[in-house]
């Protein structure tokens, strides 16, 4: 089910058949663990054991003697130079210099002829530790007396925030109705098929070339010569064929550098790929979120006031969680009008691997928070769901109180059209004892618009060249393609302005050895600003060819249109065609198949510049226009973005009353993207944002025992969906025209996920009554909060956060006292 | 210890050299054949994506030692084009969008020929079913349930003479 | 992950296999379908410088039945065999329901009816249907040949009566009653690929609209499965009705003694199997119900 804007486009707006794809389904496409090199070695990290300890010693003798083992390096062999995610926070080294904090951090790493070898030189490897506290989660590391996990951040606080636009207790005297609930969800994996992998080679030049499973080519070519204190340009990172990311490959990470670390010592390709139990223990991942959510609203219910007190569970590093925080407050802006707003926040250390970003980064858990507490506040009112988040909602042309600039939103549509096909009217508060429907909505940015380090660069630069005999073009951009189809909707722009078939146009991506520099997949950032640049390439292109064929015809541009593999005009002058299209045929006499009726083609006009300057180069850049956001709201330029998304999804399902089974029976999803560039592709991430909402809804926790060793660190026990938890889905695209997204486009990849949550838990509350205001939703919440709403004979029941959440909340409500948010 | 085994992979006859701990994923992926296809996701029968077909049988070949499959037939992902066609099943998961990493894909397709020899004509229900041991994060399964019906209907009427 | 270095030994034929058995007792483990024991093996649970595997056995994938004998299986019969093998859907149909509801097809297409018994997991798929059939296995070592109750084989999580040197070389079924009525209901936190948290496996004999025997077998809820006794004898020699089976449902609750674990509470599972029981009952005798009318339908 689609709406569609009605613009002639050839490429654009179809389903083709995606780039790279034939070559996944025949098993011909090479993923990082699928390389080898010649002379390649193995490589393996040993983990800590341990949580939190000092390390005394490490003893690498017995694993260096092994047969077969080329090198085995601690932090004493190697550069202890710090990097991280954030500029402002670099806190890790490759390998653990005197301490370890979390189970699973970088103690050694070994290089050997063969994995098996690898492996047993770890159980060589002798370290001696010296245990210190614990601390497994918030309110124990913001103790007064705790210990500090990093020597430089007191009270184990990695980033605090306090902000407020408008004036909130002002707005809550004069509330009609105000709610205050409490919610948290787990810490959470990534869970993508393919594991972290890199293979590094050092060469004899020096220069060192990186393939790794990364979406950010860029950043860790970056990261990778700051550390190793290499000239940029000496270290090449390749992508290839990436299985999934969703977050977590979007930084650099210690095995990437340990690899070429391993490669620089040994002058040998080294290949090293984290095994499922790795990739749980280097994680970074959503953040486990508490929060307190206070609502208030007028007599018609529309949203006055919202006060937010939060704390983010960080883990052993900052990784990404700057911008966690700060997200965390400002996805809250919209899709409603809220004009009185304030959010404190903590972001903690703890001794377990650090958290990150994922999917929907920073909108998940306090979206969910916030649409369950929406939806009650309705009930109380008796006012539709629907219409209750109608009569907020914030469109295009609004401002938000952050000071987001929405361009283009088509929220109500999405509401619509979900509500509309979901037959909502004829199910809520009809169907029967058990069954229930419910609705959310959300939005997310379309891009960071700040990059993740200072910087002026633009975020995107695509070079586009055309093939010397003209047959077909090739973009370069340093993008990545992760599996979510990026490479081919820059094809397809490409073909569409080029008048191009798809097949003409090549895409090479995520090498920074061939591409200009473009910051990755990350942010719901590429359709947008890589497209944006892409666009202007393939025009340049454009430019070049018309220009040309109109010196020639002594015509204006004007007269000249790209289409169908043709230059549309040059047929006017057959003369001209003739004299042009002869001495093309001349230069390939011996090829059999050229064109030799109807207008020029693309490759005669082309091969006109060829043959005068050589090949023709197009160029594009994409820097952000200047975005709005408030000064007032500090930290808001975290969530400023060109563009907005917003999404509504409704949710139906099944509550079993004996044993609070629950079954999602239908999934609606209606996701405004501006301009849908590939239908097919778009569908495939509502349905897969759909399946992976519903994963944090129902399954997803990273479980630690009190050691802080994960209990649950294989992909049986850490659940994902089966085809059998799934349902059937519906995917609504709903258009609309984006000014800043290239031809109207804007993001699809993250948004998504974020109503589906909330969606849920408010279907759950219709079906039986209880709001479970703790992920992961399992059936023994559900019916321990059945049987509570029984004895209570009470209407709902709302099933709340342990109590360890309350005093984790209250330590941050008693830290955020007095503290200025202005 | 190493030792030779004898078996048929992909319509062609080998003997190969095997270590008594290597696993049939490991043997594959290795430096004597280099089939890479076979993905590698958990190690451990959990997701599927090393999914091949024994005698016909689909398997987790990160739980079948190298030595076992001796003697025994292996379809693995490269096998399932011919002359340079790809198989109708490999088509339908092409066109009908079923790929996006593309990590869980090769696995996917070789269970779905193992359903459709057996069951030429299932329902999505026994699709559903077929499909528990093969995760996929990407796709949230729609579109390859789809292009598992696709590819079903395809033989029916390949089979049917249309 | 990949699997410590071991010696891999295949014999041929079973009374090869018993010798290597004895030869490297205490060096080595026995692998059936391997789907749990090389899992084992590479997250390093379980240690073994030799692995002797009993997949090159014939006679011991031999799968029999008659009228007389009933049912009896070599132990490497797979368990996808249980769930499609046309004599077990008919006659015993527990098992291959079981049996199709263990893990994913692949791991069906490898693991083992011997394995899985010998794995002896509080939540094993094919033991809770054994069990309520009545099933013996027997044990070899050397000359020597044991039967024993599989019941009493099973001691305790992971933990059975075989001793070393010995390999469990089949599972015998007593032929079933004609009227019968039958549940198993697996419970886990995903809809598949599940270690159950709770299994209720229901057999109810009939005697016209009398149920004369019940096995009321659960699974996940103590050390190893449990028969509730006292459920079944609320059910016997009585018509079940809704009340009777909340009845025998309440007791199967009272009775099971599971624990609290990252999965579930043992109050929540004490809960499932109570709502669960009740269902498996109404569900056997709701079968049973349908499987005579269809019989007189026949009849006519």
């Amino acid at each position: 089910m689609t709406t569609t804007t009605n613009k002639n486009y050839d490429v654009l707006s179809t389903s083709p058949v995606r780039k790279g794809v034939p070559e996944k389904a025949t098993g011909q496409a090479k993923y990082t663990g699928d390389i080898t090199l010649p002379n390649m070695l193995y490589g393996a990290i040993l983990h800590s054991p341990l949580a939190h300890a000092k390390i005394r010693n490490i003893d690498i003798s017995r694993a260096k003697n092994l047969p077969g083992v080329k090198a085995v390096l601690t932090a004493k062999e190697v550069s202890n130079l710090k990097f991280g995610h954030s500029p402002a926070r670099f806190d890790e080294t490759a390998l653990a210099v005197e301490k370890v904090r979390h189970v699973g951090d970088e103690v050694a790493a070994v290089a050997a002829v063969d994995e098996q070898t690898a492996r047993e030189a770890l159980e060589l490897i002798k370290v001696d530790y010296e245990e210190l506290p614990i601390l497994l989660n918030p309110v124990d590391a913001l103790a007064d007396n705790a210990i500090l996990i990093h020597a430089d951040h007191p009270c184990n606080i990695c980033q605090e925030v306090h902000n407020e636009v408008g004036n909130v207790e002002k707005a809550f005297a004069e509330a009609f109705l105000i709610r205050t609930d409490t919610f948290a969800n787990k810490k959470s994996d990534g869970a993508c098929l393919e594991p972290q992998a890199a293979l590094a080679n050092f060469d004899l030049s020096g220069n060192l070339t990186l393939w790794t499973s990364t979406q950010v080519s860029h950043y860790v070519q970056r990261t990778v010569a700051i550390v190793l204190q290499m000239p940029v340009d000496k270290v090449r990172v390749i992508a290839p064929y990436v299985g999934g990311g969703f977050g977590v490959k979007a930084s650099a990470g210690s095995h990437e550098i340990i690899a070429a670390m391993l490669s620089m010592n040994t002058h040998c390709p080294v290949r090293l790929v984290l095994d499922r139990e790795e990739v749980f223990m280097h994680n970074r991942a959503r953040h486990q979120f508490y929060h307190e959510m206070t609502m208030a609203v007028d007599k018609t219910g529309k949203i006055i006031g919202h006060k937010h007190l939060s704390v983010l569970d960080g883990g052993a590093y900052s990784s990404f969680g700057i911008a966690t925080i700060y997200y965390n407050g400002s996805l809250l802006h919209a899709p409603y009008a809220i004009p009185n707003m304030r959010y404190d926040a903590y972001r903690v250390f703890t001794n377990k691997p650090a958290s990150g970003a994922l999917r929907g980064h920073g909108g998940l858990s306090n979206r969910a928070c916030f649409e369950a507490q929406l939806d009650m506040i309705a009930n109380e009112m008796k006012i539709d769901p629907v219409e209750m988040r109608i009569k907020n909602s914030v469109q295009a042309g609004d401002t938000t109180a952050s000071g987001y600039y929405l361009s283009s939103f088509n929220m109500r549509e999405c509401l619509k059209e979900a509500r509309d096909s979901s037959e909502w009217v004829k199910k809520k508060n009809k169907l029967p004892k058990g069954k229930g429907i419910g609705v959310s909505t959300s939005y997310f940015v379309s891009g960071a618009g700040a990059s993740i380090y200072r910087t002026d660069i633009p975020q995107s630069t695509v070079i586009i060249k055309v093939a010397d005999d003209g047959n077909g073009v090739t973009v370069y951009t340093g993008s990545n393609e992760i599996g979510q189809g990026s490479d081919t909707v820059f094809a397809m722009m490409t073909a569409e302005i080029l008048g191009l078939e798809l097949d003409d146009v090549k895409v090479i991506s995520g090498d920074t050895g061939l591409c200009p520099i473009d910051l990755g997949a990350y942010s719901s950032r590429q359709t947008l600003m890589t497209g944006n640049a892409t666009k202007q390439a393939a025009e340049a292109v454009r430019d070049q060819i018309l220009a040309k064929i109109s010196q020639r015809y002594k015509i204006p541009v004007s007269e000249f249109q790209l289409r169908g593999g043709r230059v549309l005009g040059t047929e006017k002058n057959q003369e001209e065609l003739s004299v042009i299209r002869n001495r093309y045929m001349f230069e390939h006499r011996h090829f059999t198949n050229l064109v030799t009726s109807g207008p020029l083609t693309f490759s005669e006009v082309a091969r006109l510049i060829y043959a005068d300057s050589g090949s023709i180069l197009g160029k594009g850049t994409y820097r952000p226009p200047d975005i709005q956001y408030s000064k007032e709201w500090k930290g808001s330029v975290v969530g400023a973005s060109p563009a907005y998304s917003t999404q509504t999804c409704i949710a139906e399902v099944t509550v079993d009353p004996n044993t609070g089974d629950l079954t999602i029976d239908h999934l609606t999803l209606a996701h405004d993207c501006g301009f849908a560039i590939n239908r097919k592709s778009i569908e495939g991430q509502l349905e897969g944002s759909m399946c992976h909402g519903l994963s944090e809804a129902l399954f997803e926790e990273m479980i630690f025992d009190n050691k802080g060793r994960q209990i649950n660190p294989t992909l049986g026990d850490y659940k994902i969906p089966t085809t059998m938890d799934v349902p059937d889905m519906n995917a609504i695209i709903i258009e609309s025209n984006e000014p800043n997204g290239p031809f109207g486009a804007k993001e699809v990849g993250e948004g998504c996920i974020l109503p589906v949550v909330p969606a849920i838990i408010n279907a759950i509350r219709d079906a039986c009554g209880v709001v479970i205001m703790e992920l992961p939703i399992t059936s023994e919440k559900i019916l321990k909060s059945l049987k509570a709403k029984e004895a209570a004979k009470a209407e709902y029941y709302i099933y709340k956060p342990p109590a360890a959440a309350d005093k984790i909340l209250a330590r941050a409500a008693e830290l955020s006292k007095g503290s200025s948010a202005r | 210890m190493k030792k030779y085994i004898k078996l048929n992979i992909n319509s062609t006859e080998y003997e190969l050299l095997v270590n008594d701990n290597e696993t049939l994923a490991q043997l594959l992926r290795g430096p004597q054949l280099n089939l890479t296809g076979t993905k590698q996701g958990c190690e451990l029968g959990d997701c599927g994506a090393c999914t091949v077909l024994m005698d016909g049988k689909a398997v987790n070949s990160c739980l079948v030692l190298a030595m076992q499959a001796n003697g025994h037939a292996i379809t693995t992902i490269e096998g399932l084009a011919s002359n340079g066609k790809m198989h109708p099943i490999q088509e339908a998961f092409i066109n009908a969008g079923a790929v996006q990493c593309g990590y869980c894909t090769p696995g996917m397709i070789l269970k779905a020929k193992s359903l459709l020899d057996v069951n030429p004509n299932p329902s999505r229900k026994e699709i559903r079913e077929a499909f528990v041991g093969n995760l996929c994060r990407c796709t949230g399964y729609f579109k390859i349930i789809n292009a598992v019906e696709i590819a079903a209907k395809g033989q029916a009427n390949k089979e049917a003479g249309n | 992950m990949i699997l410590p270095r071991f010696e891999f030994l295949e014999p041929a034929t079973f009374e090869e296999a018993l010798k290597i058995v004895e030869k490297n007792k205490g060096e080595a483990v026995m692998m059936a379908g391997g789907t749990d024991l090389l899992v084992n093996l590479k997250r390093k649970v379980i240690k073994a410088s030799v692995v002797i595997s009993l997949e090159k056995i014939d006679s011991l994938k031999q799968l029999n039945y008659s009228e007389s004998a009933g049912l009896t299986m070599g132990s490497m019969v797979r368990v996808s065999e249980l769930a499609e093998t046309p004599i077990i859907k008919q006659k015993f149909p527990l098992l291959a329901i079981a049996a199709s509801k263990l893990g994913s097809p692949q791991i069906r297409n490898r693991a083992t009816v011997g394995g899985n018994v010998c794995t002896a997991r509080p939540a094993g798929d094919t033991i809770g249907p054994l069990l309520a059939y009545g099933a013996e296995v027997q044990l070899v070592r050397g000359k020597e040949s044991r039967w024993e109750p599989l019941a009493k084989f099973i001691v305790g999580p992971g933990k059975t009566t075989k001793k070393e040197g010995e390999i469990l070389a089949a599972i015998k079924v007593k032929p079933c009653a004609a009227d019968t009525g039958y549940s198993y209901i697996k419970y886990g936190i995903r809809k598949a690929m599940e270690i159950a948290m709770v299994s209720v496996t229901t057999n109810l004999t009939f005697d016209g609209k009398k149920c004369t025997s019940a096995a009321v077998v659960l699974g996940a809820v103590g050390p190893v499965f449990m028969r509730s006794g006292d459920a079944e004898a609320t059910l016997c020699t009585k018509e079940i009705t809704e009340a009777l089976a909340e009845q025998a449902a309440e007791q199967a609750g009272a009775f099971c003694t599971p624990i609290t674990d990252t999965r579930a509470t043992a109050e929540y599972r004490c809960d499932l199997v109570k709502a669960l029981t009740k269902r498996g009952i109404l569900e056997a005798a709701g079968k049973h119900v349908k499987q005579s009318s269809s019989r007189k339908q026949e009849q006519k």
